[in-house]
C-alpha cells in the first residue's frame, strides 16, 4: 500500500500563482526583486513583469518607451493579466497629466483591461487623503536635453 | 538639462495640488536608484518637511526603498505619507 497522499485540495486550491490577481506590470526600464513590492504585496498576486528599455533618464530613451507603449501593453492581455501598471514617471512627466490620462485610456480600450499609472496612483492617494499642500521626494534631478542641445 | 523634478511638479500641479517643495538625488539612470541607501527617501523626504513645515502630506515617487520608512516618516512629521509603490498597489 503506497504511503502517498493526495494533495489536500483545500490547502492546494490557493496555490496557483496569480489566483487573486495578476498585475501586469510595465516597467521603464526594469523590475527588480527583492524590491519594496515584496513587503507589500497580498498573498494570491503575482506581478506580471515586461520593460520598455529605458536605459537612461534621456528625452531620447523616454520618447522611445513612450512609442513602445501601444506594443508593450499586448503582452498583459496575451498572459491573461487583470490590470496593468505603467510604472515610473516617464509617459506623465514627459507629457503631462492630461495626455497621460488620454493615452491610458487608449490603451484600456485596446487591450481591454484596466491600466493606471504610478504617477496618477500617488494623486489618487493624494485625493483620498484629501490633502491640500504636498511635498514630493524623487530620487531623480536631471533627466533631458532641451531639443536645442 | 530640464530637471525632470520639475516636470514631475507641474503633473501634480496639473492635478490640482499645490506643489510646496520637491526635491531629489542626481540620479540620471534607472539603475542608480537601487544603488541608493535604502534611508535615503526618508532623509530626502524629511528635508522637505523641514523646509516646508506647513505641507499637509508628503509623496515619495520612485523605485527607491520607500515602503519601510512610510510609517516612520508620518510619526515623525505627523503628516500624511503616500509612497507612489504602496499607492500603485492600491
Amino acid at each position: 500500500m503506497s504511503s502517498k497522499k493526495s494533495p489536500d485540495s483545500e490547502k492546494t486550491a490557493h496555490f496557483v500563482s496569480g489566483w487573486k490577481a495578476r498585475i501586469g506590470y510595465l516597467s521603464p526600464s526594469v523590475f527588480e526583486t527583492p524590491s519594496d513590492w515584496d513587503l507589500i504585496l497580498p498573498k494570491g498576486f503575482t506581478i506580471v513583469a515586461s520593460g520598455l528599455n529605458v536605459q537612461a533618464h534621456t528625452t531620447e530613451e523616454f520618447n522611445k518607451a513612450i512609442e513602445a507603449l501601444e506594443a508593450g501593453v499586448g503582452i498583459f492581455s496575451a498572459e491573461e493579466c487583470d490590470a496593468i501598471l505603467l510604472a515610473g514617471i516617464t509617459l506623465g512627466a514627459q507629457r503631462g497629466y492630461q495626455t497621460e490620462q488620454q493615452v491610458v485610456s487608449k490603451l484600456s480600450q485596446r487591450v481591454g483591461l484596466p491600466v493606471s499609472t504610478a504617477l496618477n496612483a500617488g494623486v489618487e492617494a493624494l485625493r483620498h487623503l484629501r490633502a491640500k499642500t504636498i511635498v514630493i521626494a524623487t530620487a531623480y534631478l536631471l533627466w533631458r536635453r532641451s531639443i536645442n542641445q | 538639462m530640464e530637471k525632470v523634478n520639475q516636470s514631475v511638479k507641474r503633473y501634480h500641479e496639473d492635478t490640482g495640488f499645490p506643489v510646496l517643495g520637491i526635491a531629489g538625488l542626481d540620479v540620471k539612470k534607472p539603475v542608480d536608484q537601487v544603488k541608493l541607501p535604502d534611508y535615503a527617501s526618508y532623509e530626502v523626504a524629511t528635508g522637505l518637511f523641514q523646509q516646508h513645515p506647513s505641507l499637509h502630506a508628503i509623496l515619495i515617487q520612485g523605485r527607491w526603498r520607500s515602503v519601510a520608512w512610510v510609517e516612520e516618516l508620518e510619526r515623525d512629521s505627523d503628516r500624511s505619507v503616500v509612497s507612489s509603490t504602496a499607492a500603485s498597489l492600491w
